[in-house]
C-alpha cells in the first residue's frame, strides 16, 4: 500500500499521471483487499492534485461499501466523493475517462438516501460533467447523471448550463460514452425542459432519442414516445410524422408500446372534446402510473385553448355562453377564465362585454415590431452558431480517415469532395 | 449574518434576479447546513417572494416542493409568501392581491419591500389585463378583481381615461353602480431599440457567413 501512496503523491506530469494509472489499474486487488482502510489512504490526499488517485480509491472504496451496506460510512464517502468531483483535475481525467464515470454513478447511488439527497450531487456532478468534457460541445456519461440529479432535487433551472449548451460532440476514448448515456441525456434533458415548461424544444429533445439508430426497441424510446407525443400536443397542438430517418425498429413498433398516448393524440386531432375527455377517464391509470399525469392535464388545457383559437379564427363576436358550449367547457364564466388566462399568456387577443356575455375577437396587430426584431436577431445569431458548428463537424469528417477509406475509391479523390460537397449542409443552415 | 443582510440589501434595491442567482447558489452549494434556522428561512422567503417578482411561478412551485420540512414549520411566514403564489398559479388575481397584504401589513423587515412591490406589480399587471381584454365591466366586478373599492376603481378610470357609464333606470342591473368601458394602457415609451452601428455589424457578420 505505501508504494501505491508514494507513486499517488509522486505523481506531477502527465507521464507520471499515465504511469499511475497503469499502476492503479494493476493493483487494484490490492486496493479490494485493503478496501476498509482506504479512509485513511484518502485523508492526506486532495482533490485538485490527487485526482486520479482518489478517483480509484473511491471507486473501490464505494464497491466495498454496496457490499458491506454500511451506510454510516457512506456519509464520509458521500462528503470526500463531493470535494473530488468539485474540483478534479481535468488534465488527469483524460487518462481514466471510465473510472471517473463510474465512481460519479456511484456518488448519485450513495447521495440519494442522504438527507440532503439529490441537491447534494446536483453541482459536484455538473462540475463533473464540465471536467471531464474535452470541450463544452462533447457528451460525456456524467452529463445525463448531472440532469438525473437536478430532475430528482427538483432544481431544473440548476441544469440549464447543460440544456443550453450545443451537446453534438461524441468521443468515446476521451469520455467513454455509450450509446445508452447519449439516450438517456437527452431523454432527462427532456424532462428537465418540461420542468421548466419549454414544450418545444423538450419535444425535440425526445426526437433525438426517437431518432437515433436502434435496431430494437427499448424503455427509454417507449417513455421518449410517450412524452414526445404529450410535449407535441402542448407546443404544437399535433403530433408530427417520425422522421424518415427514425429506425424502422422504431416507427413500426412504437406506436403498439404507447397505446393510451396514441389514443389520446387521436381526440386530440379529432376535435371533439367529449371523446378527449373520455379517453382522459379511460386511460387515467396509465398517465399516472407513467408519471406523465401533468403533462397529460397540460394537453387538455392545449385542446381548450385551440378550441378558442379556432373558433376566434371563424367568429368576430360569440356570446360567452356559445363560446363555452362550443368549446366544450362548463359555464360562461369558465370561457371567461381561459380567455383572460389566454390574453395574458399572449396568446389571443379578445375583448370581452361582461355586461352583454360578449367576447370580440380582434385582428391580431401582430407582435411588436421591437419584440419581432429582438426574436428575429437572437434566431440568426443561433444559425450563425449553428452553421460555424456545422462547418466544423464537416471540415473534421472530411479529414476523417475511416471517412475517407469509406467513401473515396482509388483514385476518386474529387468523388468524395463531390459526395460531401463544399461546406455541406453549411449553406443551408446558413439561410434558415 | 452576513447572507441576511446581503439578502435585506438586494431585496431593497429591488433586484430579484440578484436575490433568485444569490440564494440558488447558496442551496447548490448546501450552504444551508452551515446557517442557523431564523436565517436560512429568511433566504427561502426572499427566494420565494423574488420568484414570484419575477413572475417564475413554475420555479417558487418547485422550491416549496422541496422546500425541507423543517422550515416549512418554522416559519409561518414561509408558508404565508407561498400563500400569494398559490393565488396566483391557480388565476386568483384578487386573491394574490389580497394575500400580499394591504400598507402595514405584518410582514417581517425582511419581506415588507419585496412584498409591497409585489402588491403593486399584481395590481398593475391585473389593470393592464383588464384595460386589454375588456371593452364593459361592471365596477363592481372590476373592484373585485383588482382587490379595490368602488372609490378607487373611479379614480383608477379616471386615471386611464376609461369612461364610466351610470346605471339607467332600465338597464340590468347587476352592475351595483355602473360600468367600465376600459380602454388598453398606453404602451411606455423609451422601450423603443434604436438601428444603430451594433445592427449593422450584426448585418455585416450574417452576410459573410452567408458567402
Amino acid at each position: 500500500m505505501d508504494t501505491i501512496v508514494s507513486a499517488i503523491t509522486s505523481a506531477r506530469t502527465p507521464d507520471e499521471h499515465k504511469a499511475l494509472v497503469a499502476t492503479l489499474r494493476s493493483q487494484e486487488e490490492l486496493l479490494f483487499r485493503h478496501a476498509m482502510s482506504l479512509d485513511d489512504l484518502c485523508e492526506p490526499l486532495s482533490a485538485p492534485a490527487h485526482t486520479l488517485g482518489l478517483v480509484f480509491a473511491l471507486n473501490v472504496r464505494a464497491s466495498a461499501l454496496a457490499q458491506a451496506g454500511a451506510s454510516p460510512l457512506a456519509s464520509t464517502f458521500v462528503q470526500r466523493c463531493r470535494l473530488l468531483l468539485l474540483h478534479a483535475d481535468r488534465a488527469q481525467l483524460v487518462f481514466a475517462p471510465l473510472e471517473f464515470s463510474r465512481l460519479c454513478a456511484k456518488f448519485l447511488t450513495f447521495a440519494l438516501p442522504q438527507p440532503s439527497g439529490a441537491l447534494l450531487a446536483v453541482r459536484p456532478l455538473l462540475a463533473a460533467a464540465a471536467a471531464l468534457a474535452p470541450t463544452p460541445n462533447h457528451i460525456t456519461p456524467v452529463h445525463a447523471l448531472a440532469l438525473q440529479a437536478a430532475i430528482l432535487a427538483k432544481t431544473y433551472r440548476a441544469a440549464l448550463p447543460i440544456l443550453d449548451a450545443t451537446l453534438v460532440q461524441i468521443d468515446v476514448p476521451r469520455t467513454g460514452v455509450t450509446a445508452h448515456d447519449v439516450l438517456l441525456l437527452h431523454y432527462y434533458a427532456g424532462i428537465a425542459l418540461v420542468g421548466l415548461k419549454r414544450h418545444a424544444r423538450a419535444a425535440q429533445s425526445f426526437q433525438l432519442v426517437l431518432t437515433a439508430p436502434a435496431l430494437v426497441l427499448n424503455s427509454i424510446i417507449v417513455e421518449a414516445y410517450k412524452k414526445w407525443t404529450l410535449c407535441s400536443l402542448i407546443a404544437s397542438r399535433a403530433v408530427p410524422a417520425l422522421p424518415r430517418y427514425a429506425a424502422t425498429a422504431v416507427t413500426r413498433h412504437v406506436r403498439s408500446a404507447a397505446g393510451a398516448y396514441t389514443d389520446l393524440a387521436g381526440a386530440f386531432a379529432s376535435r371533439e372534446s367529449a371523446k378527449l375527455r373520455r379517453v382522459l377517464v379511460q386511460h387515467a391509470a396509465v398517465y399516472r402510473k407513467d408519471g406523465n399525469a401533468g403533462l397529460v392535464k397540460q394537453c387538455a388545457s392545449a385542446f381548450d385553448k385551440e378550441c378558442i383559437e379556432r373558433l376566434s379564427r371563424t367568429y368576430v363576436t360569440l356570446s360567452l355562453q356559445q363560446l363555452a358550449s362550443a368549446a366544450g367547457l362548463g359555464s360562461a364564466e369558465q370561457a371567461e377564465a381561459l380567455l383572460l388566462k389566454m390574453a395574458e399568456q399572449g396568446e389571443l387577443r379578445a375583448q370581452v362585454d361582461r355586461v352583454r356575455g360578449m367576447a370580440l375577437f380582434a385582428d391580431s396587430d401582430g407582435p411588436d415590431s421591437d419584440e419581432l426584431k429582438a426574436g428575429l436577431d437572437a434566431r440568426l445569431e443561433t444559425a450563425v452558431a449553428l452553421t460555424q458548428k456545422l462547418r466544423a463537424l464537416h471540415d473534421e469528417l472530411a479529414g476523417d480517415a475511416s471517412f475517407l477509406a469509406k467513401t473515396v475509391t482509388k483514385g476518386d479523390r474529387v468523388g468524395a469532395r463531390a459526395h460531401l460537397g463544399p461546406h455541406h449542409g453549411a449553406d443551408e443552415m446558413a439561410v434558415m | 449574518m452576513a447572507v441576511a443582510e446581503r439578502m435585506g440589501d438586494y431585496l431593497r434595491a429591488r433586484d430579484a434576479a440578484a436575490v433568485v442567482a444569490y440564494a440558488e447558489d447558496l442551496e447548490l452549494d448546501m450552504a444551508h447546513a452551515t446557517l442557523d434556522m431564523p436565517t436560512s428561512c429568511a433566504v427561502y422567503k426572499a427566494q420565494l417572494a423574488a420568484y414570484l417578482l419575477l413572475r417564475d411561478l413554475d420555479a417558487a412551485r418547485f422550491l416549496w416542493k422541496r422546500l425541507p420540512p423543517a422550515s416549512k414549520a418554522a416559519d409561518a411566514e414561509l408558508a404565508a409568501v407561498w400563500a400569494v403564489g398559490k393565488c396566483m398559479w391557480t388565476g386568483d388575481r384578487a386573491g394574490a392581491i389580497r394575500a400580499c397584504g394591504g400598507a402595514g401589513a405584518a410582514w417581517s423587515e425582511l419581506l415588507a419591500p419585496p412584498m409591497e412591490q409585489l402588491r403593486a406589480a399584481l395590481r398593475a399587471h391585473v389593470v393592464a389585463l383588464v384595460g386589454a381584454s375588456y371593452s364593459a365591466i361592471a365596477i363592481a366586478d372590476a373592484s373585485a378583481m383588482l382587490d379595490l373599492p368602488h372609490d378607487g376603481v373611479l379614480a383608477l378610470a379616471a386615471e386611464h381615461g376609461w369612461a364610466v357609464v351610470t346605471a339607467q333606470p332600465g338597464q340590468p342591473a347587476g352592475s351595483g353602480g355602473g360600468t367600465l368601458q376600459p380602454k388598453p394602457l398606453a404602451k411606455a415609451d423609451g422601450a423603443r431599440q434604436d438601428l444603430g452601428i451594433g445592427q449593422l455589424a450584426q448585418l455585416t457578420h450574417l452576410i459573410a457567413q452567408l458567402d
